[in-house]
């Protein structure tokens, strides 16, 4: 190798300042690449991991539930199960067996439950007395209804005498979550369920004892006689395969294969009749990771590619960088017959390791950073490898990119006849090329206005348009745009200012204006970093809210525990140990005959309805505050004679003065609202008080503030019943939210890099700068020019350009991210839409990294001009 | 003298170097400005031109026209009998690697500063396809002793030796300086006067921008040329 070649890697170190400019080019792109890979594959771990733990533990792998014929159908199956599990990997089987309701009789009295078992489950149940695991344990609800105990032996009409109880366990609660989740519909009574169809479970600790009440073939082939008397002749036989949660999306699919093979197995070698039910979970959580994994592709690939397009022209100009600081050498080269593109190799030599460093820390930062911006932490096999491909090819296109532009610009520098481009180029410059990307914004804000995402009933994931998704970004950039012309515009025309007055203003301007292009570019990138992360930020805290309002209104409060169906007069109350946080609420479906529409009735308590619903989002409590005012001042208003129920009107139920719904109830509507906690569909929500006594409610629900358990808790102490509960948090499935989240979380990694680069290159635009500033500087304050007046002038200069930015920034930002959220609603059948919340903290952060900015720009600036000493200056 | 400095071109009786008509205009945004009107010169074989005018004349156009570094806006150049007026790149800058150098005006332009003096030698022979001439001729050219040393260790005028020098190790046959001496004291303008005439008894074909007495005092033909054009009736002065 020539000499000037082989010392290059050397050379460099003579001008860190560019070492650290290629390296920081490399970093940069290489983690936008990376991350973007990581991103996206960990959207489907993220994905997988959000479904997963949406289901029991017990039916991550294979759930089958099955009705064999007789009992040892059941035992059969169960071997079966165990063998295959065992084939395939699982550590087990737990089997259930269940038989129907039945009537057992104590004595004189008698009561419905269901023979059960199931594997393990004396570990699983809270015993209250006794405990021997030879006879029948009989939950509470059961004990307290016939008065039965230990050794109490129960009768049967088919099956004679039973085994004495040995043990009172407590009833078990739908908890969703634990041993007895994947069996709450076989052994919690649902609150709509009839008396026959479900029933608390009578266990019987030892499978055998269970056998041994199989009736006579003779029974079974009887089945017609009378339901409630052979139920017991069947078990309902749940098999389920404890496996821990898988991590990643290869896992899951691993684990689904290999629960498939279970299933298939079992369905090879059992009467297709006997099954209920047979499948895999996953299944459905695997297609939703992939097509959650596809939305965010979709969304965050185009922009990826922009951004890498926009750093490789980020690179060219460290290339462009590289020549005006070597032409020296170049020419010298050049004059002595070196090429165009040897003078690009030797570029390359200088540049390449800094580049390639800088793409390897990409990478790593872009891998440690990960639990800042990904979905999800675990990395999938494999992933590493892909991300480091992406950055191998990135970095091979940015060498590809230095080399290329060196040896255009060489030649054009040293070759080419001059005068052919600059006239080109200042033509470039004259496009506006804002109006192309507004054109873009209007169209995808058309598409936008169309529905960005579409939900497609029964499924869960929204279809998104990755158009109209691309439409606050391209109004940033846009404005971004316009903003950097206007800018360039004024300062053109500067000098024309001369109303002001203060030296300070005049020496900040005027040094803004002779900077022109740099000063521009750098308000254009800090402008668009802003922009970007306050769309980013606006429509991520947009999904968030949306989720918590959602399911708020969904459930109405963050718990609602289902109490009973009694008549409003029956004096169904919430004890009082709870009642600071929770109120009651009855409700019921009925039709109202003009226009003919099924309804609901939703009874508040207007005095206690804000201590337990949900008010979590501004519009829902003001709709609150709106329907009982309402609702109060129609109680206050009602003659005594009146028959009417005053209605507060909610989700499209229908208008009217004399509403006749069913059970003789007259509605009178005196007020709307668009959303109300707990209300889902059309609705009236009327008071307590002014409903007929002898209305019946078919749902009474505490809501409550507090969580279920304790809400619970509180019921049971003050001796009442509890039905059922749900929880906001786990009410409403959170992927669709989560996948626009993560769409734009990415967004706003981008815009991350955009900062870092915009406050990067404003303060290499003011060190490269240096000399100048300082001899001018220097020069003034010889002149006589203030200290405090220099300060200002910079002060004026770099405010002009962060304020800006920030200002601008975050206001179209902002308003982008507003107008795109109301439209980016995966659930619109639920109020409220999203909005962008006021980014209070984004507000403060940007007011003070900009501050911060501005003030040590300022400070570097005026420390080079008070250290400058004017002879050398001048001299060099 | 070492074996890879004689060999020169073969001498064919044609100028070394050879302009017809030669413009060069320069075009601004508003204008066009011409710089170098109608020069036509031809420069023989080993002959030492000193190229005399006021400043902004085109002294400096004319050398870089000649040194094939900038291409004429008409007219045609000619480099030992080949038009290489409309010569491809590659073409050009095989002759400047290998038959025409360029000497710059500012010592610093001429030389690679993160090279030492021998190394500059042994680039520039690279540079030419040749081999790495040694120390001899740094000894020769009264730069013994410090082919070890940084560039900047040297003073202008050795400097500019050194380029001199380079152009020596990488054998070309015609070497064009930009005012060589008017950046130096005086005892540096010496030294590369001193060269210049070693270069000149070498049989290099020199052509020299400069108003150094003297260089004058060598008795080169001198070239007037004034307001971008040659002055043929002066010419003879120089040579007087
Ligand atoms: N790149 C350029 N663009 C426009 N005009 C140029 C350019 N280079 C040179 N000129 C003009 O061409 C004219 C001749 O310049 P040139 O450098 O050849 O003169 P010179 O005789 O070498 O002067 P000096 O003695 O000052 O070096 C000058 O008027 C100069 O301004
Ligand atoms: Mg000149």
């Amino acid at each position: 190798m020539k000499l000037p070649w082989k010392r290059a890697p050397l050379v460099a170190w003579r001008q860190p300042s560019s070492l650290l400019v290629a390296l920081f080019a490399g970093l940069v792109l290489a983690f936008v690449a990376s991350a973007a890979v990581l991103h996206v594959s960990s959207v489907r771990t993220g994905a997988v991991d959000h479904n997963v733990s949406r289901f029991c533990p017990h039916l991550r792998g294979p759930a089958v539930e099955l009705v064999p014929a007789r009992f040892d159908g059941s035992v059969a199956a169960a071997s079966m199960a165990a063998e295959s599990a065992a084939e395939h990997g699982f550590d087990g089987v737990v089997t259930g067996l269940y038989t129907g309701v039945l009537m057992l009789e104590f004595g004189e009295s008698a009561g419905r439950a269901k023979l059960a078992y199931r594997d393990g489950l004396t570990e699983q149940v809270t015993v209250s007395r006794g405990g021997g695991t030879d006879g029948l344990w009989i939950p509470e609800s059961l004990a307290e209804l016939t008065g039965a105990d230990l050794g109490d032996r129960p009768r049967h009409p088919g099956l004679g005498e039973l085994p004495p109880v040995t043990a009172v366990y407590q009833d078990l609660e739908r908890t969703g979550d634990g041993y007895w989740c994947s069996e709450e519909k076989l052994v919690v009574p649902g609150p709509m369920d009839s008396e026959w169809q479900s029933a608390a479970p009578v266990f019987v600790p030892d499978r055998d004892v269970l056998a041994s009440f199989q009736p006579p073939p003779a029974v079974v082939d009887e089945l017609e006689v009378q339901w409630e008397d052979t139920s017991h002749a069947t078990f309902t036989t749940t098999l389920r395969f404890p496996v821990d949660a898988p991590t990643t999306p290869e896992e899951a699919a691993a684990l689904h294969d290999r629960s498939r093979a279970v299933v298939d197995d079992l369905s090879a070698e059992l009467a297709p009749e006997a099954f209920v039910s047979r499948g895999v979970y996953l299944d459905r959580s695997l297609q939703l990771a992939d097509e959650s994994s596809r939305t965010v592709t979709l969304a965050v690939l185009p922009l990826t590619v922009v951004s890498l397009l926009v750093g490789l022209a980020g690179m060219a100009a460290v290339a462009v960088q590289w020549l005006q600081r070597r032409t020296g050498e170049a020419r010298l080269l050049w004059t002595h017959g070196v090429s165009p593109l040897a003078i690009g190799t030797r570029a390359l030599l200088e540049l390449g390791v800094p580049v390639l460093v800088g793409s390897a820390a990409g990478l790593g930062l872009a891998t440690l950073a990960r639990g800042l911006y990904a979905p999800s932490l675990v990395l999938r096999d494999g992933v590493l490898v892909d991300a480091g491909l992406a950055v191998g090819v990135l970095a091979a296109a940015s060498l590809g990119v230095l080399v290329a532009t060196v040896a255009v610009r060489a030649h054009q520098l040293f070759q080419a006849v001059p005068r052919e481009r600059s006239r080109a180029v200042s033509r470039l410059r004259l496009v506006p090329w804002e109006l192309a990307t507004g054109a873009l914004a209007v169209w995808s804000g058309l598409r936008l206005a169309e529905g960005a995402l579409t939900v497609e009933s029964g499924e869960v994931l929204p279809r998104v348009d990755p158009v109209a998704l691309a439409f606050p970004l391209l109004v940033v950039v846009t404005i971004a745009g316009l903003t950097a012309r206007g800018l360039g515009w004024t300062l053109v025309r500067s000098h024309r200012l001369s109303s002001w007055r203060r030296p300070a203003f005049q020496f900040g301007v005027r040094r803004l204006a002779a900077s022109g292009g740099t000063a521009v570019g750098v308000t254009a990138l800090a402008l668009l970093a802003v922009g970007v992360l306050a769309v980013g930020g606006g429509v991520v805290g947009a999904q968030r809210d949306a989720f918590d309002a959602k399911s708020g209104v969904l459930v109405g409060a963050e718990s609602a525990v289902d109490v009973g169906n009694t008549t409003v007069n029956a004096g169904q109350a919430v004890p009082a140990s709870i009642a600071d946080r929770s109120t009651l609420v009855g409700r019921s479906t009925t039709s109202i005959a003009d226009p003919p529409r099924e309804v609901t009735v939703l009874v508040v308590e207007p005095d206690t309805f804000h201590r337990g619903g949900w008010l979590g989002d501004r519009r829902v409590a003001s709709a609150v505050d709106e329907a009982m005012s309402a609702l109060r001042e129609a109680e206050a208003a009602r003659g005594s004679g009146d028959t009417a129920v005053p209605a507060v009107r909610v989700s499209g139920a229908p208008r009217g003065e004399q509403l006749r719904a069913g059970s003789g109830l007259v509605l009178s509507t005196v007020g709307e609202v668009a959303g109300f906690p707990g209300v889902t569909s059309p609705t009236y929500v009327v008071a307590r008080d002014t409903v007929p006594s002898g209305f019946r409610v078919n749902t009474w629900t505490v809501l409550s503030g507090l969580p279920a358990a304790e809400v619970i808790d509180g019921i049971q102490a003050a001796g009442g019943w509890t039905i059922q509960s749900v929880e906001r948090t786990t009410a409403l499935d959170g992927l669709p939210f989560l996948t626009m989240q993560w769409t734009f979380g990415f967004i706003t990694v981008l815009g991350t890099v955009l900062a870092v680069l915009a406050i990067t290159s404003l303060l290499l635009a003011i060190e490269v700068r240096r000399r100048q500033n300082a001899l001018s500087g220097a020069l003034s304050l010889r002149m006589g020019v203030r200290l405090r007046t220099l300060v200002s002038s910079y002060l004026v200069e770099l405010g002009t350009i962060g304020g800006l930015a920030a200002l601008v920034g975050a206001a179209v930002g902002w308003g982008a991210a507003q107008l795109a959220a109301s439209q980016l609603d995966p659930a619109p059948r639920l109020v409220p839409a999203p909005a962008a919340p006021v980014p209070v903290l984004f507000l403060s952060v940007l007011l003070v990294a900009t501050l911060a900015v501005v003030g040590a720009a300022t400070w570097l600036a005026v420390r080079a001009v008070r250290t400058a000493r004017v002879g050398e200056l001048i001299r060099e | 003298m070492s074996e890879q400095t004689t060999t020169r071109t073969p001498s064919t009786g044609e100028p070394a170097l050879l302009l017809r008509g030669v413009d060069v205009s320069y075009s601004t945004q508003l204008t066009r400005v011409p710089v170098l009107s109608g020069v036509d010169l031809a420069v023989s074989r080993g002959e030492f031109v000193v190229l005399a005018g006021p400043s902004g004349s085109g002294k400096s156009t004319l050398l870089r026209v000649l040194a094939l570094v900038a291409r004429p806006t008409s007219g045609s150049v000619q480099v030992f009998g080949r038009d290489v007026t409309r010569a491809g790149n590659p073409e050009l800058r095989r002759l400047r690697s290998r038959q025409v150098t360029l000497v710059y005006q500012n010592p610093g332009d001429n030389l690679f500063d993160y090279l030492s003096v021998a190394e500059n030698l042994r680039a520039r022979a690279q540079l030419a396809g040749r081999d790495d001439p040694g120390p001899a001729l740094l000894e020769r050219m009264g730069l013994g002793g410090t082919g070890t040393w940084p560039t900047q260790a040297l003073s202008g005028g050795q400097q500019q030796r050194l380029a001199l020098a380079c152009a020596v190790g990488a054998g070309t046959d015609v070497v064009l300086a930009d005012e060589p001496t008017s950046q130096l004291d005086q005892r540096s303008a010496e030294l590369v006067v001193e060269t210049l005439t070693q270069l000149h008894e070498l049989g290099v074909t020199l052509v020299v921008a400069s108003h150094d007495p003297r260089l004058l005092g060598l008795g080169p033909r001198v070239v007037r040329i004034r307001d971008g054009r040659l002055h043929p009736g002066v010419e003879k002065e120089g040579t007087a």
